[in-house]
């Protein structure tokens, strides 16, 4: 024999129902009570509040010794520059009596119970107040987070208190630290809860919900390979870059020397080597460089074979100049140029310079080139480097969600 | 008790009750019938929602410590309103004393008479959020309630009537609280704290 409890629609008087029957009348006031309408109605309404989280009316939860039962849950909005948010409060009753309220909104959950604040406030004081304000309810220093006015949109199960859809009431939110405080008042009431945050793990926990848990935890391990693989990118992709920054210098000196620019001008310029040079010290750098000072000179340096013939070549009229104008002394200068070679066999090589001064002055002076090996050509250093933050950052972003939305919505605020 | 829920036996028509919603399964006290209950308590409306009939762990006649102190149950008057309802446990004290232990959505506050030395404003006057003068403290009003008296058992100090009206308005006093009872001859005030769940034992429990 089994009964099932329906509330009138009329008087919310509860009646029962005998198993199996479709109608009944109220013992109250004689309306008439049909299930399959009341079932209709209700499946309407909960479609269109549906509940975001995987706890529903019944389970059991475990919060320190004591287990309670999920009995009721309600649906609140507020309005905010035309957008509608919604959140979930549930609440969870001990066999002993004892009530808490489990509060969830976008993926947080807040376990909060009633408190006697040593330092009230009330309706008048809050208008006074706006998000960033601080205010001291029980002692301690609590940052207001949200204000606003919340309107009930949907009841399902049992309440403490009889709860009517569309009610309206004012609240605030406050953190401390690590405490999570909310005041809520209408025309009759003002109450002041405290409680703390809770991560979806504990939910899961207490609710002793191992599916969820698993799938929970299956997802932040991925979150966290994710993490990690982020991580070891940026670190290859940071050594890339520093190597990068490292090659700036350019490998390892073979050979340098300096002449007068004058010995280097005419049809044979200054001929040097010869080189045995290793193919596999790749990449080859030969620098010219004029050391001038307030004259130009043209400078050409050039890799050569035994018979003359040129395999690399670099040129550059340099320049040393400075003078007074409207902004004061300036100095500019020009006085290096180079190549970069690679070779197929250890040659011997030669390298030869080449000037044409513009004049006697810079004629007396010195031209010298730098032959260097090793250089780790820069370019692929930091293609890499930067294929490797970018690979970092899109395996961080898609390890964390979150912040793409929050993000997202920071644009659109904009 | 007139929040349980009042049944009737399907197997000889008897009433049964249905003390708090952790009950499971119920005897016919007729018929000896054996009843589960599947109690969906929905709201077929969705309009307001069903109101739970919460459990307690007191009785009248129960005995049990208080932050020590040994008590007894005497009494209990079960107030209703608009909102729901709560009870207010009469118990007496070891050292002779009597209290108030008021039982609202599962929150215990130890209230005890004291006299108004000066007159309070009129209930109609109170505000929600605002602060009155209570014995030359400020008092900070946190909630107004106009309410009935549901039932009551046990001992009491007073005569009660079913459904008398009454009016309360409730406060906070110097991060104490404060009841104010607006009767229809008298005004009375109690005074106390609120109770951890742990600061008072049911034997037995």
């Amino acid at each position: 024999m089994r009964l099932r409890v329906v509330k009138c629609m009329q008087c919310g008087s509860p009646a029962q129902l005998r198993d199996g029957a479709a109608s009944a009348d109220c013992p109250s006031c004689g309306s008439p009570i049909l299930l399959d309408q009341a079932l209709a109605e209700e499946r309407a309404l909960a479609r269109r509040f549906p509940n975001p989280t995987p706890l529903r009316i019944g389970m059991k939860a475990r919060f320190g010794a004591k287990e309670y039962e999920l009995i009721g849950r309600t649906v609140f909005s507020m309005m905010e520059e035309g957008e509608t948010y919604y959140w979930q409060e549930f609440e969870l009753l001990a066999p002993d009596g004892e009530v808490l309220y489990l509060e969830y909104e976008d993926g947080h959950y807040k376990l909060l119970e009633p408190f006697t604040p040593t330092s009230p406030i009330g309706p008048q004081e809050i208008a006074a107040l706006h998000p960033g304000s601080s205010i001291n309810l029980d002692g301690t220093r609590l940052l207001v987070t949200e204000i606003g006015q919340s309107t009930l949109c949907f009841v399902e199960g049992e309440l403490t208190y009889a709860a009517k859809v569309g009610s309206q009431r004012g609240y605030l939110d406050a953190q401390g630290f690590p405490s999570a405080y909310s005041i809520l008042w209408d025309e009759d009431e003002i109450g002041y809860y405290r409680g703390r945050p809770l991560a979806p793990r504990d939910i899961l926990v207490a609710f002793g919900l191992q599916q969820q848990l698993q799938a929970l935890e299956a997802a932040e391990r991925v979150r966290r390979s994710r993490n990690y693989l982020a991580v070891v990118c940026l670190v290859m992709g940071l050594i890339a870059l520093i190597a990068w920054l490292a090659t700036l210098s350019g490998g390892r000196l073979i050979a340098q020397d300096s002449v007068p620019i004058s010995a280097a001008t005419g049809e044979e310029g200054a001929r040097f080597g010869p080189f045995t040079l290793d193919p596999k010290l790749r990449i080859y750098r030969l620098i010219v460089r004029a050391n001038l000072s307030s004259t130009s000179s043209w400078a050409a340096g050039r890799l050569e074979l035994a018979d003359g013939r040129t395999l690399s070549e670099t040129e550059g009229d340099f320049y040393d100049e400075s003078g007074y104008d409207d902004e004061g002394y300036w100095h500019d200068s020009d006085l290096e140029s180079r190549t970069d070679f690679i070779i197929n066999s250890p040659g011997p090589y030669y390298v030869r310079l080449y000037t044409e001064p513009d004049n006697n002055a810079a004629a007396s002076q010195m031209v010298g080139y730098e032959l260097r090996g090793g250089v780790v050509y820069p370019t692929y250093l930091i293609l890499y480097g930067i294929i490797m933050l970018a690979l970092s950052l899109l395996l961080f972003l898609v390890a964390n969600p979150k912040i793409v939305q929050t993000v997202k919505e920071m644009s659109e605020d904009d | 008790m007139t929040q349980a829920a009042s049944l009737n036996c399907p197997s000889c028509g008897g009433p049964v009750e249905m003390a708090n919603r952790f009950v499971k399964v119920i005897v016919c006290p007729y018929c000896g019938n054996t009843l589960a209950v599947e109690d969906r308590r929905l709201d077929p409306t969705g309009k307001t929602a069903a109101l739970v009939n919460y459990p307690t762990r007191f009785a009248v006649g129960k005995t049990g410590r208080l932050r020590g102190q040994p008590y007894r149950v005497l009494g209990r008057v079960r107030y209703q309103h608009d909102e729901g309802y709560w009870d207010e446990w009469y118990l007496e004290l070891g050292d002779g004393s009597v209290a108030w232990l008021e039982e609202e959505e599962g929150e215990y506050t130890l209230l005890r008479s004291q006299k108004l030395t000066a007159p309070v404003p009129p209930f109609d006057q109170v505000r929600v959020g605002t602060t009155i003068p209570v014995n030359g403290q400020p008092f900070f009003v946190t909630e107004r309630t106009r309410a009935t008296v549901a039932g009551a058992e046990g001992q009491l100090l007073f005569r009660i009537r079913p459904n008398q009206p009454v009016q309360f308005v409730d406060g906070n006093i110097g991060g104490k609280i404060g009841a104010i009872e607006y009767g229809e001859d008298s005004i009375e005030y109690t005074q106390g704290e609120t109770i951890g769940r742990s600061e008072i034992t049911v034997d037995g429990e």
